[in-house]
């Protein structure tokens, strides 16, 4: 048996389609990231005083809380895999309730910033603040369905140890999701001061 | 302690704990350029242990594995450059 017929065996078994969706959504990212970049560098002084304004205890505590739903997607897998589907509603379960909670996080944190006069519209910092957080934020709730039909799915028995594909793909969409804020944090939270 | 023999959990505690390490680089050294290229590395560490051990990349057919790690390394590059301008 070669090495890249072990490979494919290994496998998760994720649709291609679900990649291809993944990782242009990535690119759309890089491309975010890498404009904010220049931006800040080009005008520093207003992105370092705007970005003193955020709350970055609560851009952490949503970090953690996300790093914690990508583990119970992870050990929603591993139960499914071994024909445990009520392990893995919990642990579906779980990783949603994790979602709800960055949600309401990020819906304080807007608020606040509103509260304080602060808008898309005050200047280039919160305009990438916003743009950037908000369509994170909607990959999030896009997340959260997802879960939501993995959850019911499984309760229902639709999946088990012989058909992990569409807990694996969704899986992997909502792991996409955590890794891209792993980036977003830093980023605009506190780095270029 | 059976969940201590997953290497995935083992990876999840570690990416909990980054962040952590995270968060106290910017507490104490905030506005220091060597904190910041720290925590861009932290990040980047972070962002290939959920490729990696999360995602399973490394065992996705095709050139899937090469594109994400290029996509990593051309954010990371990014964010580097930017901090050391």
């Amino acid at each position: 048996m070669s090495i890249s017929t072990i490979e494919k065996e290994r496998a998760p078994a994720v649709e291609e389609g679900i990649l291809i969706f993944i990782f242009a959504d990535m690119c759309m990212f890089a491309l975010f990231f890498i404009t904010y970049l220049m931006e800040r560098n080009a005008d520093s002084t207003v992105y370092i005083a705007s970005q003193a304004k955020l709350n970055q205890t609560l851009g952490a505590i949503n970090t953690l809380i996300l790093l914690l739903s990508s583990w119970f997607v992870v050990l929603a897998v591993k139960a499914l895999k071994r024909n445990a589907q009520q392990a893995c509603a919990v642990f579906l379960a779980s990783a949603f309730f994790c979602g709800a909670v960055f949600i309401v996080n990020k819906a304080m944190e807007y608020s606040a910033k509103i509260q304080d006069g602060v808008t898309i519209l005050s200047n280039d910092f919160f305009m990438f603040y916003y743009i950037i957080t908000g369509i994170h934020l909607a990959h999030v709730v896009g997340g959260m369905v997802i879960l939501l039909v993995l959850f019911i799915n499984t309760r229902r028995g639709k999946y088990s140890a012989n058909n992990v594909a569409a807990v694996e793909s969704g899986g992997v969409y909502w792991h996409m999701v955590d890794l891209l804020w792993i980036f977003i944090f830093p980023l605009i939270y506190f780095l270029g001061a | 302690m059976a969940l201590l023999r997953d290497n995935k959990n083992l990876v999840a505690m570690g990416l909990l704990l980054a962040t952590i390490v995270s968060w106290f680089t910017f507490e104490e050294f905030h506005g220091y350029v060597i904190a910041s290229v720290v925590i861009i590395l932290i990040s980047t560490v972070k962002v290939k242990a959920v490729m990696s051990s999360f995602m399973e990349i490394e065992a996705m057919p095709g050139p899937w594995k090469y594109m994400m790690n290029g996509w990593l390394a051309v954010v990371c590059l990014s964010m580097l450059i930017a901090e050391l301008m």
